[in-house]
């Protein structure tokens, strides 16, 4: 009972101590912070210019352009600082901004296309090593510098950091081009037995900049923010672009397909000529080494299904073998598109299908060998493709509309 | 101290004085009626509510005996049967004073129980507490009447545990109705109710009430071996007997559960715990308790045992809740700004723009209003109260808000732990979480979810460490005893809760079975 | 009072809470970082080499008639070897705890809070730890069981919250790194595997002594799977590589978890959970100090034994390691032969000392009733 009753006065004491000297240390009230929505990182030549968007929540729960009282306000201010490292340069932000910055609702890091080019392990080092920004964070390219797309203003949404993240998210869930790729994924892939990864881009287009809220007066505004093509990057460098077929058919090859649409042409009878829509709603890919003579070949299995969405041919879909034709053009497509994708990859010498891993795990004894030289076995390795396509429904009409208006022109 | 007085055979009748066992001198009633009822008048202080009744035998008129009582602790009822009794008595009786004494006590007094004492002190006491005296002149016995009555509130429904469904009866301050309540309930020769008297001066009357062969023996022996420790001047109110009987003294949670319903007491037995009640309060003691129990209602058995379980996990989350949000909201907002997602970390950042205090002074602020605002609203006179309801929501809520005095957020935040801190049935334990929240506060204030965290572990090493009655406070979790899971944060249903919770109960086999094998309600088996 | 009494559920609790909570931290990036993606098979060999050490300690403990550990060493080894014994452990558990004191801090100041000081951090570990000794073996064997619990119900939680990023094909090829690599990335779980030895403080207390076996081998078992479990999650999830390069894996696991928009950033929770396996930790490893200390050198109350020693390792474990990355080195480094000699060589030691003396030991007990 004794030891108890000291016991607890000793924790009382500590505690009080502990209570008294409870300057600030880590505390920080919300009215304290700087919330970063997206981060954009420049490369002036010498220094690091990383730019930050901040959101202002007291303009952002009041609501832009809401019939308040004064001058509506603009939810978000940008602002860079230059640094010989990239938290030297964050440091700086201190001599600028009442508040401190905070990263972890930071959405989107944007490098630009001269910073990808230079390379940016840097900049994965310093999300691995911190714990305030997230691995989480997507990472996308642009093409000018990275503090412009900061500034653009988005339709729809608030807070463009968030809206950049939805648009790529949407994206990857919906069509399938470009990939999400958190920094930690970046990581992997960069330090994974290929060295290579992948980046989507993000452009501004139109010429003029939504940088005021004035632009949102108008039914049009003057430039968007735009997801463009996929930057390919080996050992931490970028070293080129692959164009949005490409990189549907790396998303493919790499197995990240949700769900896009692929359109065949087709003709008719009549002569006609159109286009059939399907929207791929499952899709797996299976890419398997093969190890035959001491050469090294690929078989890439596409197994996907998806439904008819518009067809502007006249056929009948009730017969059978037009199904069946629908289906291997669709496949044949899918099949141009991994080989365009395979084909860009080798001649850009980055292996951004996840090739290594494969062989790696398959044939560990070879991969020392080829290991030492990835890129050059990589070059020379062909692909095979077998695409498979399902069509699942044909949606609510079993006839085509051209079907039917040709028929009464015959009638 | 003073019931253990013992009738003394004393040596000779002149000797006026003896002396009980703790030495105490002792007057002893003389043969002189006189001179008996001055003494024993000016034992009682000569009160004015002292009554007085000199009577004679109709058939014996020299023979005078007085009757005495306390004027509104009596049964009124049975003083006026008893006198028409003593005063139409028209037997013959023997003429010498035991003969009268004798007669009065097999043929006259018409009242159930009745015994004799020699002494004044006796006969003083038991007059204190509600008996009628009858002095017959040159007789050294008296005839206690047990004649308790008086005014006292009848039964009515309990005020701090209502139930939708269940009996409205609730204990009163009469020891005796509140004995008659459980006995009315368990029908059993196995209750027991082992009386005390503890109280230099109040001399308050307590029952011990288990049932024997369920109730575990050394419990109740610990039971009685801490009440009979107990040395204090007077008892009031359970509470007493309860700081003093407690396995630890310094601890937030209550150690010993009380109840004002006697299907909760009698529940309480059924399982093998001790009863303790107290004369003058309509709350008895239950011991002893695990921590579970806190968080069970008596209503939980009466409805469907699906939504019984439901509703106790929402009183284990409103404890929790109780307990933790403040400073967890504390925490959050000041440490750990990421777990927050972003339109709400928005929103909370743009209604703390220009509050001037930060989220820990805040909080406290906001917490210690609330408290006083309940603190009035439990001792202000029940007339008043809408006033402070207004003045309480409106000023210090809204006002304070629209002043910039505080955020939305946080009264939301202390409003809801508020609301959840009424949802614990047992309102000890309430206070407990009350308590705790301000520690943790202050702990997340300092040091974030760490800090938390180590308030938390501090709580369960203590928890673990606790004990009631000898019984582990976390049982059955910790040690773990899985049959008696079904009645914790659960509630299985009756037909498969077949035995007493193992531990708690006594051990002895045809005891641990409550209800029979296979009693699960199937229709088609019976049709077969 | 009565003598404490702890379940075999209870005891295999604190083998697993003395084991695990440090392991999980660094067990991961060492296995990994020498065995790469065969990390796991490494562990699995440090299971089955962990099962036979705690059967061996089991087999050792079974020997003891019931006394506590040093009054138990004085009886059959003699007065000098039960004090020297006892006093070598008090001052192991002693080292032990100021190091897991250390890591926790660390771990907390790296992870959260960086700016506040370090030594209002440990001052509030050391403080909490002893608040859960002067309760009593009893309750920590309370709190180690509702712990575990905790930790039993957090475990699938997050293999499911991580299900999507799992992707066991990291795993492949098989026994890539070598027999050589694999085998030298067993010696830091094994290493841990080990303070399974702590057993000879608890089994005296146990309510049913004879159950030691089953108690320790459920423990090791139970603490291999954790440790399983987690190097699995870690290269499944991020691959060999870049697990090489985090401090804790553990928590960038949990770290990358997002439900929807609004549940994300929640490895504060896991880390909350950690947490309490830490404490638990922490408080097993004091009482096993406190403890030894106090029979050793024959002291009267432990109540200021425990004020003393925690005092003292305050003090010790903010001197001893200046800089947060000398702490790594003694962890991994240092503390292998530290390890080695208390957990291992010593009890078999103990064990031979005891095959040697049986027959002595069995004459006592012979006589004592």
């Amino acid at each position: 009972m004794k030891s108890t009753i000291r016991s607890a006065m000793m924790a009382v004491v500590l505690l009080s101590l502990c209570i008294m000297t409870t300057g600030c240390w880590n505390r920080i009230e919300l009215n304290e912070l700087a919330i970063t929505s997206a981060t954009g990182v420049d490369w002036d030549g010498h220094n690091w210019v990383m730019s930050y968007q901040v959101l202002i929540p007291s303009a952002i729960s009041a609501g832009i352009g809401t019939s308040g009282s004064g001058t509506p306000q603009s939810p978000v201010i940008v602002y860079s600082t230059k640094g010989k490292s990239i938290r030297e340069a964050m440091m700086h932000s201190f001599s600028e901004s009442p508040r401190k910055l905070f990263y972890a609702h930071n959405r989107v890091v944007i490098i630009s296309e001269e910073v990808a080019r230079r390379g940016f392990n840097e900049l994965l080092d310093v999300y691995f090593r911190n714990s305030g920004p997230r691995e989480t964070v997507s990472m996308l390219v642009t093409p000018g510098t990275a503090r412009r797309v900061l500034e653009q203003f988005m339709q729809l949404q608030i807070i463009p950091g968030e809206g950049m993240k939805d648009i790529i998210l949407s994206e990857a869930r919906n069509s399938s081009i470009l990939p999400n790729i958190p920094v930690y994924q970046m990581g992997m892939n960069l330090t994974g037995d290929a060295k290579s990864g992948v980046l989507p881009e993000i452009y501004i287009s139109g010429k003029e900049d939504t940088s005021t809220l004035d632009s949102f007066t108008h039914t049009t505004i003057p430039s968007k923010l735009k997801l463009g093509r996929l930057a390919i990057m080996h050992n931490d460098r970028m070293i080129g672009w692959m164009n949005r077929r490409q990189s549907l058919g790396v998303s493919f090859l790499r197995g990240e397909v949700k769900q896009t649409t692929i359109v065949t042409p087709c003709t008719d009878e009549q002569g006609h000529r159109g286009f059939d829509t399907f929207v791929i709603q499952h899709s797996s890919t299976r890419l398997k080494p093969k190890l035959t003579g001491g050469k090294l070949s690929y078989t890439a299995k596409v197994d996907a299904s998806g439904v008819l969405t518009e067809s502007d041919c006249a056929q009948n879909l009730y017969k059978p073998d037009i199904t069946k034709k629908m289906e291997s053009k669709v496949a044949q497509q899918i099949q141009q598109i991994l080989k365009g994708a395979w084909k860009q990859g080798q001649q850009m010498g980055a292996d951004v299908f996840g090739a290594a891993e494969k062989a790696h795990r398959k044939y560990p004894k070879a991969w020392k060998q080829w290991s030492k030289d990835w890129n050059s076995v990589f070059a020379e390795t062909p692909l095979e493709v077998q695409a498979q396509f399902r069509i699942t429904r044909m949606g609510l009409s079993n006839k085509s509309f051209q079907y039917l208006t040709e028929k009464d022109k015959k009638g | 101290m003073f019931n253990n007085n013992k009738n003394k055979q004393t040596a000779g009748d002149d000797k006026q004085t003896g002396t009980d066992r703790n030495g105490q001198v002792e007057q002893l009633l003389v043969p002189d009626l006189e001179q008996n009822m001055e003494r024993l008048q000016r034992f009682l202080g000569d009160g004015a509510d002292i009554v007085c009744r000199m009577l004679t035998h109709r058939s014996f008129p020299n023979q005078r005996y007085t009757l005495f009582y306390m004027d509104g602790i009596v049964d009124g009822a049975s003083i006026g049967t008893m006198l028409l009794g003593l005063l139409e008595d028209a037997n013959k009786v023997t003429e010498d004073t035991e003969g009268l004494y004798t007669h009065l006590i097999d043929r006259s007094i018409a009242v159930g129980k009745i015994r004799s004492a020699t002494a004044i002190e006796e006969v003083g006491y038991a007059m204190l507490e509600g008996s009628s005296v009858i002095l017959v002149e040159g007789s050294l016995k008296a005839i206690l009447i047990d004649t308790t009555g008086g005014e006292s509130r009848s039964v009515e429904e309990p005020t701090s545990q209502t139930v939708v469904r269940g009996p409205k009866e609730g204990f009163t301050e009469n020891l005796r109705t509140n004995t008659a309540l459980v006995r009315r309930i368990i029908k059993s020769p196995k209750l027991r109710f082992d009386y005390k008297v503890i109280g230099r001066e109040t001399r308050t009357n307590i029952a011990v009430v288990y049932l024997q062969g369920i109730a575990q023996d050394d419990v109740v022996q610990e039971v009685h071996r801490r009440i009979d420790q107990i040395e204090i001047d007077a008892i009031l109110e359970s509470g007493y007997i309860e700081e003093f009987i407690q396995d630890k003294a310094f601890t937030p949670f209550p150690l010993i559960q009380n109840t004002e319903r006697p299907d909760a007491a009698c529940a309480g037995i059924l399982e093998g715990q001790v009863v303790i009640m107290v004369s003058g309060t309509p709350f008895v003691l239950i011991a002893p308790v695990t921590f579970v129990k806190f968080f069970q209602s008596s209503e939980d058995y009466y409805q469907r045992y699906d939504i019984s379980t439901f509703l106790r996990f929402i009183r284990v989350a409103s404890f929790f809740i109780s307990m933790l949000l403040p400073s967890l909201y504390i925490a959050i907002t000041t440490f750990h700004q990421e777990m927050l997602p972003t339109p709400l970390l928005i929103s909370l950042a743009a209604q703390r723009e220009g509050v001037p205090f930060p989220a820990l002074v805040e909080a406290f602020l906001m917490e210690i209003t609330f408290e006083i605002l309940r603190e009035a609203g439990v001792r202000m006179p029940r007339i008043i109260g809408p006033a402070i309801s207004i003045v309480g929501a409106l000023v210090l809520g809204q006002a304070a808000v629209q002043a910039g005095l505080v955020s939305a957020a946080m009264v939301i935040v202390v409003s809801f732990t508020a609301i959840a801190s009424f949802v614990i049935p047992a309102v000890n334990m309430g206070s407990a979480a009350r308590l705790i929240r301000f520690a943790l506060m202050i702990l997340g204030g300092s040091f974030g979810l760490f800090g938390i965290m180590s308030g938390l572990m501090v709580l369960l090493a203590h928890m673990s460490g606790l004990r009631s009655f000898g019984k582990p406070y976390l049982l059955p979790f910790s040690p773990l005893i899985v049959s008696n899971l079904k009645d914790t944060f659960i509630r299985v249903p009756w037909w498969a809760m077949r035995k007493r919770p193992i531990g708690m109960s006594s051990n002895r086999v045809p005891n641990q079975h409550r209800i029979g094998g296979g009693k699960r309600p199937d229709p088609d088996q019976e049709g077969a | 009072m009565m003598k404490p009494e702890i379940s075999t559920l209870q005891t295999v609790a604190i083998v697993i809470n003395a084991i695990t909570p440090t392991a999980v931290l660094s067990v991961p990036s060492a296995t990994i970082g020498f065995a790469s993606n065969d990390g796991w098979i490494s562990v699995l060999i440090a299971a089955a080499a962990g099962v036979i050490i705690a059967i061996a300690m089991a087999a050792i403990c079974r020997g003891n008639p019931g006394l506590l550990f040093v009054e138990w060493i004085e009886s059959r080894l003699g007065k000098t070897a039960g004090i020297l014994i006892g006093f070598l452990f008090g001052v192991y558990y002693f080292n032990a705890f100021c190091m897991i004191v250390r890591q926790f801090a660390n771990f907390i100041a790296d992870m959260v809070l960086d700016e506040t000081p370090i030594v209002m951090l440990i001052i509030v570990m050391v403080a909490v730890s002893a608040f859960s000794i002067a309760h009593g073996i009893e309750a920590i064997a309370r709190s180690a069981a509702l712990v575990l619990l905790m930790v039993i119900i957090v475990i699938p939680i997050s293999i499911g919250l991580n299900f999507d990023d799992i992707n066991l094909k990291r795993l492949l090829p098989f026994f890539d790194a070598g027999a050589a690599r694999i085998g030298l990335a067993t010696i830091s779980p094994i290493l841990w595997m080990s303070e399974v030895s702590i057993l000879f403080i608890v089994q005296p207390y146990m309510k049913y002594p004879k159950s030691v076996m089953r108690a320790s081998v459920i423990g090791s078992v139970g603490s291999s799977v954790q440790l399983l479990v987690v190097t699995v999650m870690s290269v499944s999830i991020f691959g060999a590589e870049v697990v090489r390069m985090m401090s804790y894996p553990l928590f960038n696991t949990v770290g990358i978890v997002e439900v929807g928009e609004f549940l994300e950033r929640i490895e504060i929770f896991t880390v909350s959970v950690w947490g309490m396996t830490m404490y638990v930790k922490m408080a097993v490893f004091l009482f096993g100090s406190v403890h030894c200390f106090t029979h050793a050198l024959r002291l009267k109350s432990s109540t200021h034994v425990l004020f003393g020693i925690s005092m003292l390792a305050i003090v010790t474990t903010i001197v001893t390691w200046p800089r947060n990355t000398e702490l790594g080195q003694f962890v991994i480094v240092d503390s292998v032969p530290f390890l080695t000699l208390f957990n291992l060589i010593i009890p078999a030691c103990i064990a031979i000392g005891l095959l040697v003396t049986r027959g002595k030991g069995a004459e006592k007990e012979a006589q004592t009733p």
